[in-house]
C-alpha cells in the first residue's frame, strides 16, 4: 500500500467494554531498587521491618534528580530480590509481604481545600517531588521537573488518547475516576496559573466526553475543554496531538513549555490528584492485560509491584502451549519480555500477550509506504540503506536523532522489513 | 512454551508486496484480454513466450545466486536439495517476473517473432534485473530494457500489422513523418479509435480507456502511487500544448487544430500504458512524493522531447530507462527532505519544463518549414529533389498568402508553390475559409495541389468531399485553359469556384513572373538521361510494394532511355526516398536520394553511401557486393533494399 498509514489495527474490543476487575491485594509487592532513569539508589529498610503504605523505603539517584521508593503496602520487607524491570532488564526488587491492613504512614493525610487553594507551584513542587510522581504514560519523566518551570503556561494539555491499539487502561481510568481527572487538572492549572486546560480524547471515544462534559459541567468549570482529535496512530505523541487540538505546531527539539504549553497523560493527572489532596504516591494504577495469547484480556486496578505471572494467572492463564510475544506497554513501542518473572511498577500501563506468527522479510521493493506514513517526515528507506553502508554523514543528514520510534514505519512495510531495529542501529552509529 | 525476542513493533499491517503485484497483474487484465481479442493467437503466443521466459530465467538466476554451498547439481533432484532451494524462492521470485513479462509482451506488436521476444526477455530479465542483485535492487525497468534492446538490434522484424508497411506503422509513425500528416492520420483513425483501441501499434498500448481502467484500479487500491503517473502525463501534455500551438500558429499549416493535434498525441502510442504501469514500478522509482512527482516530469518531458525533436516515433521505454538513471540523482538531493512539497520544487518544475517548452517550440517550428518542403515535393512528385533553400517572394494575388520559389536539388527553379487562402462569408451564417498549397511549374502548368484545410460553418463533410473533389478534377498539367475549363460540379458547387479561383490565381501569379529561359530544362530525371525530353507525358504509374512511381524517360523521338523508379521505406529509426534510375540494359545508372529521413549522426553517412558506392554500370548482382557503412548499418541495408527492389520492379514489370 502505497499510501500514507494512520489508521492501525484497534484491537481495544479483547478488553474495553468488560468490567474493571479490582486485583488490589497480592500476597507479596516488589518494588525496583534501580530503574532505567536512576541507576544507583540507597535502601532505607532490612528484612524484617514493617513498613506502612506510602512509607519512604528508599531513594534512587538519577544523573540530575533522586526518587523516592515508596512502600505500595503495608506489611513486613521481606528482602531483595532479583526479578526483571519492565525494560527488561534484571534488578534488584525489595519484595514486601502484605498485612492487608492498608494502614496509611503518616504522611498520607487529606488536605482542606483551603490549604490547596493556598498552595502555590513551588509548593505543590515538592509535594510532587516527594511523592515521587512520574509521567504515568510510560516515558517515566520526573513530574516534579515539570513544575519547575519558569515559562509562563497557558494551557494544559492532558493527553487521554491513549493512540496504541489493544490499549483502554487510560479509557477506563478515565470512566471510573472522571471526578478525580477533572480535580487534579484544576490543580495544575492552579500551579500554572494557566487560562484553560483541554483534555485531548480520540473521536470515537463518544462516552469519554460526555462523562468528562458532566463532570466538569457539575464543578462549573468553564476553563476545561473537551477536545476530540482523531483516531490515527501517533496521535498521543505530544507534538500530534499539540497540533491536532490547538493548531499549535511544535518546532522538533523544542520543548512545549517554550510555546506555553505543558503536557500531562491523564494518569499523571490522577496521580497529581492523589499528592495533592492526600499526600499519596501512586500505590495503584490502571493495567490492561490484553492479546490473543491470553485466556481472559481485560483491564485490572492493579497494586503497583503486583507480580505480573500473578496477573496472568488472575486472567486464567496463556491460551495454549504455542509460542508468545510478551509485551509491556503498547504493540507498537512498548518492551519485550523473554520471561513473565516481571512486576508491574507504576509506569507500566499495560502487558500484551500474543501468539508468535514468525515473519519472512523480502527484499525492499523501494514502496516508500515507509516514508509516507513517518509522521515525522523521515525517510526509513533510505536510513536503511545508510545504516547497512555504515554512512554516518547520510544518518545525520536524514535527522536519524528525530525518530520517535513509533514503529508506523515497520508496521507499515509491505516487505515485512523490521525497520525500526534497523534505525535503532543506525542511531547507535550516530551516536 | 517459551517467550520468544521480537522487537517493537509488534503488529504489521496485513498489506505486503505480493498483494500489491496481484494488484498490478490484475490492472494489466483488462489490456491484455483486449490484445487476445484484437489479435489473436498472434497475442497469445507473445504473451506467454514473454511471461514464461521471464519467470525461468528469474528461477535460474535465483538458483545460481542463492545455490547452497557445497550442493552438489545431482542433489537438486533429492528432496532434502530441493527443499533447501526451495525455501529460498519465495512467491514474490513468480510475480515480479510474471509482471514483468506481461508489460514487456504488452509494449510489442502482436506477431514478433518468438526468437526476438525470447532474447528481449533475456536481456530484460538477465541484464536489466537479476545482475543488479534481483527484485529491489534493480535500477532499470526490465521490461523497458528488454524492449529496447529487441527495438535496436530487431528494429526492421518489429511491425505493425493491419497498416500499408511503407506509410508508417502506428498513427504516431505518421505523425512523426510530419505533423502536417495529422489529416491523414485523423481520417485514418479518429480521436475515438484510438481511445477505443481500434488502431495498430503495440499490443497494450492502443486502448487508452482500458488502460484507464486499470490505473482505476491500482490507484483505488493505492497499489501504485498515482504522483509519477499524473505528473508524466501532465508534463508531456503541457510541452504537447506548446508544441501543438506553435504547429496550429505556423501559417502553412492552417489545417493543424491544436485541440486535435494535442488529443492525438496524447492518445497514441505508449505514453499512457507507460504511464500507468511503467512509470509507477515503485523499485525503479526515487521514494519521496516530491521525488516521484521529478521522475514522472523527467520521463513526461524525455518523451516529448524524443516524439517532437528526435527520429524515433515512440520513445516511453527510452524515456524511462535514461529517468532510471536519474533515480539515484533524485534521491540523493532529496535526502533530508520531509517528504513535503515546497515552492522550490515548483518553481524547478515550472521553470525547466518552460526551458523545455521554448526548446522544443523552436524545433517544431523549424521542422514545419521542412514539412513545407515535403509538400512541395509532393507538388512536384514528377521532379524530384529538391533543396530545403526557400526563396520567399511577395505574391500578386491577394488570394495567395505565401509565395516560394521551388528548386531542384542543382538549384535550378522548377517552379512556384503558393499557398491560397479563400474566404467566403456564409449567407447562412458563419465563414468559410479554404486553405491549399498549389504547385506552379515552369511552364504555368499546375504541378499539383493540396487542400491543407476547410473550415465550413455548417457542413462537417466539406473537408474530405473538397479533397476527393479536388483528387478528381485536378492533375498535375493543367494549362490556364483547362482549369477554366474544370468541371465545378463533381463537388460542391461553390466550393468548386473558389478552389478554381485560388488555382487561376496562382498560375495566373506564375505566369507574371517567367522563370528564366535557362531554368527551363532542370530536373533530376534529366540530368540522369541528358536527352531526356520533358514535355513528353511520360508518367506510367505504378505502385508497387515499395515502388512508389515508375517513370519511363524518353528522348524526343519517343525511344525509351530507361526507367526512374521512387521507393521508398523505412526502418524503425527513419526513412529513405530514392530515385533510382536503370537503363534498357538493366544496369544502373544512378541513385538519387530524395529524402534523407535518417538521424543527424547516420545521414551523412547514408548520403555519402549512396554517392560513392552506387554508380553507373551496377548490375543487380553487384548489389551484394556493396559493404554498409559503418556506424549506419540499418540505413546502408535499407538502401540496398530498395536499390534491389527497383530492380526487381525493374525485370518484372519492364521486360
Amino acid at each position: 500500500m502505497i499510501a500514507k498509514t494512520r489508521n492501525i489495527a484497534d484491537l481495544r474490543g479483547l478488553s474495553k467494554a468488560l468490567p474493571f476487575l479490582r486485583y488490589v491485594d497480592p500476597e507479596y509487592v516488589y518494588l525496583p531498587v534501580t530503574n532505567a532513569r536512576c541507576a544507583t539508589a540507597e535502601v532505607y529498610v532490612k528484612p524484617g521491618d514493617k513498613v506502612k503504605v506510602a512509607q519512604v523505603i528508599g531513594k534512587r539517584n538519577g544523573g540530575f534528580f533522586e526518587q523516592n521508593i515508596h512502600s505500595t503496602v503495608s506489611g513486613e520487607v521481606v528482602g531483595i530480590v532479583k526479578k526483571f524491570h519492565r525494560s527488561g532488564k534484571l534488578v534488584d526488587f525489595i519484595q514486601i509481604k502484605n498485612d492487608f491492613q492498608d494502614t496509611n504512614f503518616e504522611t498520607v493525610r487529606e488536605r482542606t481545600p483551603e490549604e490547596i487553594a493556598a498552595l502555590t507551584r513551588e509548593d505543590m513542587c515538592q509535594i510532587v517531588k516527594d511523592c515521587a510522581l512520574v509521567g504515568l504514560g510510560g516515558s517515566s519523566f520526573p513530574t516534579y521537573i515539570k513544575f519547575q518551570t519558569t515559562d509562563p503556561i497557558h494551557t494544559i494539555c492532558i493527553n487521554a488518547i491513549e493512540c496504541e491499539p489493544y490499549l483502554s487502561a487510560d479509557y477506563s481510568l478515565v470512566m471510573e475516576f472522571t471526578h478525580r481527572v477533572v480535580t487534579g487538572i484544576t490543580y495544575a492549572l492552579q500551579a500554572f496559573k494557566a487560562e484553560k486546560a483541554i483534555i485531548a480524547i480520540k473521536k470515537k471515544y463518544t462516552d469519554l466526553e460526555e462523562v468528562l462534559t458532566a463532570v466538569i459541567n457539575r464543578h462549573g468549570l468553564k476553563n476545561i475543554e473537551v477536545v476530540k482529535v482523531g483516531n490515527y496512530y501517533p496521535q498521543g505523541w505530544e507534538i500530534e496531538m499539540i497540533k491536532s487540538a490547538l493548531g499549535v505546531k511544535v518546532p522538533s527539539g523544542v520543548l512545549p513549555s517554550k510555546l506555553g504549553i505543558m503536557n500531562f497523560n491523564v494518569s499523571t493527572i490522577v496521580g497529581l490528584y492523589k499528592a495533592i489532596r492526600y499526600n499519596m504516591p501512586v500505590v495503584k494504577r490502571n493495567f490492561t492485560m490484553t492479546g490473543d495469547g491470553i485466556k481472559f484480556p481485560q483491564n485490572i486496578r492493579v497494586r503497583v509491584g503486583t507480580s505480573l505471572q500473578e496477573l496472568v494467572k488472575v486472567c486464567d492463564g496463556y491460551v495454549d502451549d504455542s509460542d508468545k510475544v510478551f509485551i509491556l506497554g503498547g504493540p507498537m513501542m512498548g518492551a519485550n519480555l523473554l520471561r513473565d518473572d516481571a512486576v508491574i511498577s507504576k509506569t507500566v500501563t499495560s502487558a500484551i500477550i500474543l501468539n508468535h506468527k514468525p515473519l519472512v522479510e523480502e527484499p525492499c521493493v523501494r514502496c516508500a509506504s515507509c516514508v509516507y506514513s513517518c509522521p515525522v517526515g523521515l525517510q526509513p528507506v533510505q536510513i536503511m540503506n545508510a545504516t547497512k553502508n555504515k554512512d554516518v554523514d547520510t544518518l545525520k543528514k536524514l535527522n536519524i536523532k528525530s525518530c520517535i520510534e513509533c514503529g508506523l514505519c515497520t508496521y507499515s512495510c509491505t516487505s515485512k522489513i523490521q525497520l525500526m531495529n534497523i534505525i535503532r542501529q543506525g542511531k547507535r552509529l550516530v551516536k | 512454551m517459551k517467550l520468544v525476542r521480537e522487537t517493537s513493533p509488534y503488529i504489521r499491517k496485513k498489506a505486503n508486496v505480493a498483494r500489491m503485484m496481484i494488484d498490478v497483474l490484475i490492472a494489466l487484465l483488462p489490456v491484455v484480454v483486449f490484445a487476445i481479442i484484437q489479435n489473436g493467437m498472434k497475442a497469445v503466443s507473445v504473451i506467454l513466450i514473454s511471461l514464461f521466459s521471464m519467470v525461468f530465467f528469474e528461477l535460474l538466476c535465483t538458483m545460481i545466486t542463492k545455490w547452497p554451498e557445497g550442493m552438489k547439481i545431482k542433489e537438486l533432484f533429492s528432496k532434502e536439495g530441493f527443499k533447501k532451494l526451495y525455501a529460498k524462492y519465495t512467491i514474490n521470485n513468480i510475480l515480479a517476473p510474471a509482471i514483468s513479462g506481461i508489460i514487456y509482451a504488452m509494449i510489442l506488436p502482436a506477431g514478433t517473432n518468438w526468437y526476438v521476444v525470447l532474447v528481449g526477455s533475456a536481456v530484460g530479465m538477465i541484464i536489466g534485473k537479476m545482475l543488479f542483485g534481483g527484485l529491489g535492487s534493480n535500477i532499470f525497468n526490465p521490461a523497458a530494457v528488454g524492449r529496447v534492446f529487441v527495438g535496436i538490434c530487431f528494429g526492421s522484424q518489429l511491425v505493425y500489422p493491419g497498416v500499408d508497411v511503407f506509410t508508417g506503422g502506428t498513427p504516431l509513425g505518421m505523425l512523426s513523418e510530419g505533423l502536417l500528416n495529422i489529416n491523414n492520420a485523423i481520417s485514418s483513425y479518429s480521436i475515438l479509435d484510438l481511445f477505443l483501441g481500434k488502431v495498430p501499434g503495440s499490443m497494450g498500448e492502443v486502448s487508452a480507456l482500458l488502460i484507464l481502467v486499470g490505473a482505476g484500479y491500482l490507484f483505488a487500491r493505492r497499489s501504485a502511487d498515482f504522483r509519477p503517473c499524473v505528473s508524466m502525463i501532465g508534463s508531456f501534455a503541457v510541452i504537447t500544448l506548446v508544441v501543438s500551438i506553435v504547429a496550429a500558429n505556423s501559417t502553412v499549416f492552417a489545417s493543424i487544430k491544436p485541440l486535435q493535434l494535442f488529443g492525438y498525441e496524447l492518445l497514441s502510442g505508449g505514453l499512457l500504458f507507460g504511464a500507468v504501469y511503467m512509470v509507477t514500478d515503485p523499485v525503479t522509482s526515487p521514494t519521496t512524493k516530491i521525488g516521484r512527482i521529478i521522475y514522472g516530469v523527467v520521463v513526461g518531458s524525455l518523451t516529448a522531447l524524443i516524439r517532437y525533436a528526435g527520429a524515433y516515433p515512440e520513445g516511453v521505454a527510452f524515456s524511462i530507462l535514461i529517468a532510471n538513471m536519474f533515480v539515484p540523482v533524485i534521491d540523493h538531493f532529496l535526502l533530508g527532505n520531509k517528504n513535503k512539497y515546497n515552492w522550490k520544487h515548483a518553481v524547478g518544475i515550472v521553470g525547466s519544463l518552460g526551458v523545455l517548452c521554448l526548446i522544443l517550440g523552436a524545433t517544431v517550428s523549424r521542422k514545419t518549414d521542412e514539412n513545407y518542403n515535403l509538400v512541395k515535393s509532393e507538388l512536384f512528385k514528377n521532379y524530384s529533389g529538391l533543396q530545403s533553400e526557400i526563396a520567399t517572394q511577395a505574391p500578386s494575388n491577394n488570394l495567395l498568402t505565401k509565395k516560394v520559389i521551388a528548386k531542384s536539388n542543382s538549384g535550378k527553379q522548377i517552379g512556384y508553390v503558393y499557398e491560397a487562402v479563400y474566404s467566403y462569408d456564409n449567407p447562412y451564417g458563419g465563414t468559410d475559409k479554404y486553405t491549399a498549397i498549389i504547385g506552379v511549374n515552369t511552364e504555368n502548368k499546375l504541378a499539383g495541389i493540396k487542400i491543407t484545410n476547410v473550415k465550413h460553418s455548417s457542413w462537417d463533410e466539406a473537408g474530405s468531399i473538397v479533397e476527393q473533389y479536388v483528387n478528381d478534377k485536378y492533375h498535375s498539367g493543367m494549362t490556364k485553359d483547362d482549369v477554366s475549363k474544370v468541371d465545378l460540379t463533381g463537388g460542391a458547387t461553390g466550393s468548386a469556384a473558389f478552389i478554381q479561383k485560388m488555382v487561376l490565381a496562382a498560375i495566373g501569379d506564375a505566369s507574371s513572373n517567367p522563370v528564366p529561359n535557362e531554368n527551363k530544362e532542370a530536373d533530376i530525371i534529366k540530368s540522369i538521361y541528358s536527352s531526356y525530353d520533358a514535355s513528353q507525358s511520360d508518367i506510367s504509374q505504378g505502385i508497387v510494394e515499395g515502388v512508389q512511381t515508375v517513370i519511363e524517360a524518353k528522348d524526343s523521338d519517343g525511344n525509351t532511355l530507361g526507367y526512374v523508379y521512387k521507393v521508398s521505406g523505412r526502418h524503425e529509426y527513419g526513412s529513405l526516398v530514392l530515385m533510382v534510375a536503370i537503363d534498357k540494359e538493366g544496369k544502373l545508372v544512378t541513385v538519387e536520394l530524395v529524402k534523407n529521413g535518417q538521424t543527424a549522426g547516420t545521414g551523412p553517412m547514408i548520403k555519402d553511401l549512396v554517392d560513392k558506392e552506387y554508380t553507373s554500370g551496377l548490375g543487380l548482382s553487384d548489389l551484394d557486393g556493396i559493404n554498409a557503412a559503418s556506424g549506419a548499418t540499418m540505413g546502408s541495408d535499407l538502401v540496398k533494399d530498395l536499390v534491389k527492389a527497383a530492380f526487381e520492379e525493374h525485370n518484372g514489370g519492364a521486360q
